[in-house]
Parts: structure tokens; sequence; C-alpha cells
């Protein structure tokens, strides 16, 4: 586990550091839009005048800016790229958080009521197609239909619709491994042994197997984070909210690389944190400190 | 679903794409008339340009789906040669290493990195497809190596190696067709994942590149005209969520050897 535990943190600390290294290989390479890597990501205010300067120079003082937030400044609006990202992504938390809460407790509530009810099993067989449709065909929907009943843009409504269009697929990924870890569960000989020693079910649960459960919660933390920071400005540009899907869209058509490098190095450093952490909590949480 | 249930959509959704098809070849695409609106001479309207929401749309949904099947193809390949080779390394430590690597990689926002990637890189549907299929072996591979690890502890492959078998003779007679279909089955469970990447470049501006279109980049167009020329986005919505549920209903055989 401790193993684990530190190749994570090693590979987060070189992905950190591939970031600026990436447009100066391909500056290096001459591959494609070297000037406006040089202008944007950069941030080189002369940068004719440093063209010469040694990869090794250019790439250490990135670095350095970087390891304090310093992406530069956009080259559309002239603010701090830092500060664009800061506030798009506390409006973008406002849809990421009841988001992976509508996914937790719907998917855990179907989940159970699956074991519970054939009949939710036969609708979920019925109805599994709908989560694999991408979620913009359903935020267009819904955005047509809130502009349509004249809800405002900053109106709560449009950022619940907003979380519950971006759950449903994390809700489809719970579902599947709620029921399947109350199946492995229930089957196990470790659950059987406690049955037998006289266990009820709901002890056995409340006592032994919640920690399984929760490690596989954890888990999905994670992806849910990584598909939710992926897909955010499919349902953020429909629906009119003002996060970091329309800002990470809007420069990219501008291309206004200290934005994007912001948005990508903050993604990149706030879901490593959030893995390791759940990493650690999964090592204190687990029984059988061994991961396969 | 049942195999003649499967059978019939399938043929359907060919016959549904060949009459469309026969639409785009014999439609007027290019014309004068700019957000016009659905007609008998353009059935779904024409867009900003004045061509043909319909034909544009079959188009962008060829050139999606061509790319859908190239990046799965290309994406089984790879990762049947990375998880191969990971199950296969002796070293312990390189292998722990490894699957550290691409264990990593799953919880890296891929998209926001291939997409930063494809920035620096320059924009054009060759090149995503390319990303992709970088971007999503490692996943894969994951997979493979699981499926190959859990065969190599079967009796089969374990007699065969006690009787003086090298380990690559076992993988490549005994345990390259034991895991076979249930890694193709899991390759094919990967293509709506796919379409949606794809998706998410090309309302980017990053795949596809005018005067061809993509269905990313007509719903990102049509999206200031939402009440005012709703065909624009419209119909390659429909498009796009027919697309994806033909893609999730897997062939029968397939759903067979899964189960």
């Amino acid at each position: 586990m401790k193993q684990r535990i530190t190749y994570r943190l090693l590979l987060l600390l070189l992905t950190l550091a591939m970031i600026p290294a990436v447009p100066l290989f391909i500056i290096l390479s001459g591959v494609n839009s070297a000037e406006y890597v040089m202008r944007g990501t950069l941030n080189l205010s002369e940068a004719s005048s440093k063209q010469n300067l040694q990869f090794g120079e250019v790439y250490i003082d990135l670095l350095g800016r970087m390891a304090v937030l310093d992406f530069g400044q956009s080259t559309a609006t002239g603010q701090p790229a830092r500060t664009i990202v800061a506030s798009s992504l506390a409006e973008s938390a406002k849809v990421i958080l009841p988001a992976m809460l509508i996914a937790y407790v719907i998917g855990t509530l179907v989940g159970v009521g699956i074991q519970m009810s054939s009949l939710i099993g036969q609708l979920m067989r019925w109805l599994r197609f709908t989560f694999f449709i991408p979620i913009i065909v359903f935020a267009y929907l819904l955005a047509y239909l809130l502009s349509y009943a004249g809800v405002s843009s900053i109106s709560p409504l449009r950022y619940l619709v907003a979380g519950a269009v971006l759950a449903i697929f994390p809700t489809y990924l719970v579902i599947q491994s709620v029921n399947r870890t109350i199946v492995d569960i229930s089957s196990s000989k470790f659950f059987q042994y406690h049955l037998a020693m006289g266990f009820s079910t709901p002890d056995a649960w409340a006592r032994f197997c919640w920690r399984l459960l929760a490690i596989d919660y954890l888990s999905f933390a994670v992806h849910m984070l990584v598909f939710m920071f992926g897909f955010l400005y499919f349902v953020e540009v429909p629906l009119g909210i003002e996060g970091m899907g329309p800002r990470f869209v809007s420069s990219i058509y501008r291309y206004d690389y200290p934005v994007i490098v912001g948005f990508c190095s903050i993604a990149v450093l706030l879901i490593g944190v959030i893995g390791f952490l759940v990493d650690m909590a999964r090592s204190w949480l687990d029984p059988r400190k061994v991961y396969v | 679903m049942c195999k003649s249930n499967a059978i019939m959509m399938g043929f359907a959704a060919a016959a549904m794409m060949f009459g469309i098809g026969v639409y785009a070849v014999a439609v007027d695409s290019e014309t004068s008339v700019i957000l016009g609106p659905p007609s008998s001479n353009h059935w779904f309207g024409t867009d900003l340009a004045g061509r043909d929401v319909l034909a544009q749309t079959f188009s962008a949904s060829l050139i999606a789906i061509l790319t859908v099947a190239g990046v799965a193809i290309a994406v089984h390949i790879c990762g049947f040669i990375v998880g191969g080779i990971l199950a296969q390394t002796q070293n312990r430590v390189l292998r722990d290493m490894l699957a550290s690597f691409v264990n990593y990689w799953l919880t890296v926002p891929t998209l926001l990195v291939a997409i930063f990637v494809m920035i620096l890189l320059g924009s054009g549907q060759v090149k995503l497809a390319v990303v992709l299929s970088v971007a999503l072996t490692p996943s894969q591979a994951l997979y493979v190596y699981a499926r190959i690890s859990e065969a190599q502890k079967q009796p089969f492959a374990m007699v065969k190696r006690a009787y003086g078998f090298s380990r690559l003779q076992v993988f490549f007679s005994d345990l390259m067709p034991y895991v076979h279909s249930s890694i193709w089955s899991y390759t094919l469970s990967r293509l709506p994942e796919i379409l949606v990447m794809d998706l998410a470049f090309n309302y980017l501006g990053l795949g596809v590149q005018p005067p061809q279109a993509s269905l990313g980049r007509m719903l990102f167009a049509g999206l200031p005209f939402m009440f005012s020329a709703w065909w624009i986005w419209v119909v390659p919505l429909a498009f796009l969520g027919a697309i994806a549920i033909l893609l999730t209903l897997r062939p029968y055989k397939v759903r067979a050897m899964e189960a």
C-alpha cells in the first residue's frame, strides 16, 4: 500500500512537471502554433528576443511560476489566469457537488432496490441504454425547456438541473458498483462466517461490511470527478452557467493558453490530491490492507 | 434484447441511413437561403452557411462512426499489446511500476490532458483519433492485464507450464484465445465512451475542420439559435442520440459470449 501511495505521489508530480514541458517540446519540434504557444503558454512578453533561450532555463522558469500557481495573464481579457480559474471553479462547484450527491444517493437507492425488488432490476435492464446517451443530449433538451419556461440563467434550478444531468452516467456506475458489491459480499465466506457465528445480516453489515462498501464509494469519488471535470462544459455551456466549462471553451476558441494551462493544471492537481487522500482513506478503512 | 429484434433494429438503422444518404446526394446542399426553415426542398432547413442540415448531419454522422470504429480497433490492438506485455513481465518491480502508472492514468482527467495536447498539436480528425487512441489505451491495457493474469491462474495454463511450455507459447496458444472474446466485448462496450470523447473534441472545434461538418460543431453552432432556428441543433442531437443507442445495443452474439 505504501508503495502504491508513493507511486501515485511521484506520478502526480511527474504529470505536473510535464505540463510546462509539453509546449516546450512542441515548440522545439516545430509542430504547430509555436508563436501562440510562446506568447501565450510561456507568457513571454518579448517572445522573439527570447526564442534563443535554453530549454532548461525556460522550463525551470515556467515550473517555478506554476509552483506558485502563476499561469500568467489571460491573452484575451488581461486578467490573471489564476483569478479566472478560481472564480469559475467556485461556480462549477455549485454543479459538481450536487451532481456527486445525486449520483451517490440515487445510485445507492436503486442499487439496493435492485436487490430487494426484481421489478426495479427489470426496469434498470430496460432503461440501461439511457445512461449511455451523451449528456449533452439531455443538457440541450433541458436548456430548451428551461428557457421556454422563462427560468433565469442565475436561477438555482439551472444549477440543480445541470447537476442532475452531469450525474446521469456516474449514477449508473454507482448502481452497478453497489449492486455488485452487495452480491459479492453477501456470497463471500467472510460474510457467511459471521452469519454462522450468530450475527444477523444487518448486524454483520453495520459492524464489518460497511467498510467494503465505503471503499467502493471512495474509489468512485475520483472517477466521478475525472468524468465531471472532463464533461463539465457539456452541461454548463447549454445551460448558461458561467463556470469552468464555458470559460474553458472560450479560452480554447480564443487560443488563450495561460487560462487553458491554468484549467488543466488545477484540474490535474485537484483530482491528484483528492486521489491521494482517497488512497490514504482506503488504506485506513480496508481491513484486508491489500488491493487487487 | 433477442436476436431477431437486434437484427431488425440493425436493418432499420441501415435502411434509414441509406435513405438519408440518397437524400444527401440528391439534395441541393449549397443554397443561398441562410437559416432557412424546414421545407420540401430542405427537409430540416439550412444552416448559417445555407447548407442543408440533414445532409450535413448525415456526413458528420458518417465521420463520427468511422472515427469511433477506427479508435476502437486501435485501442483494442494497443491495449492487447500493452496489457500482454504487462502480464508477461517477469520483473516484479517493473510490473508494479507499469501497473501503478496505468492505475494512475485512470485517475487523471484524461480528456482535459488530451485536449491540452490537441490544442498544442493543432486541430484535425486524424490527430484527434491518434490522441484518443493514446488516451484510452491505458484503461484497455489494465483490463487486458487483469484478464490475462486471471487466465494464468487457470488449471490448463498451469498444467501447460508444468509440462515445460514457455510463457510465450502458453500465451499465444492458450491465454489469447481464452481471453479474447471478453476483451473484444469490453472494447465494444467502450464505443459510446469513444463517441462522447470524439464529440467533446469536436464541440471545441479541435476535430473535423470546415467545410466538413461534425456533430459537435453543429451543436455548438446551433446554441445561439435555440429558438429562432431550432432545426440546426435538433437534427444533430437526434442523430447523436440514435448513434449512441445503437452503439449501446451490442450484437446478440457478443452479449451471449459475455453471459
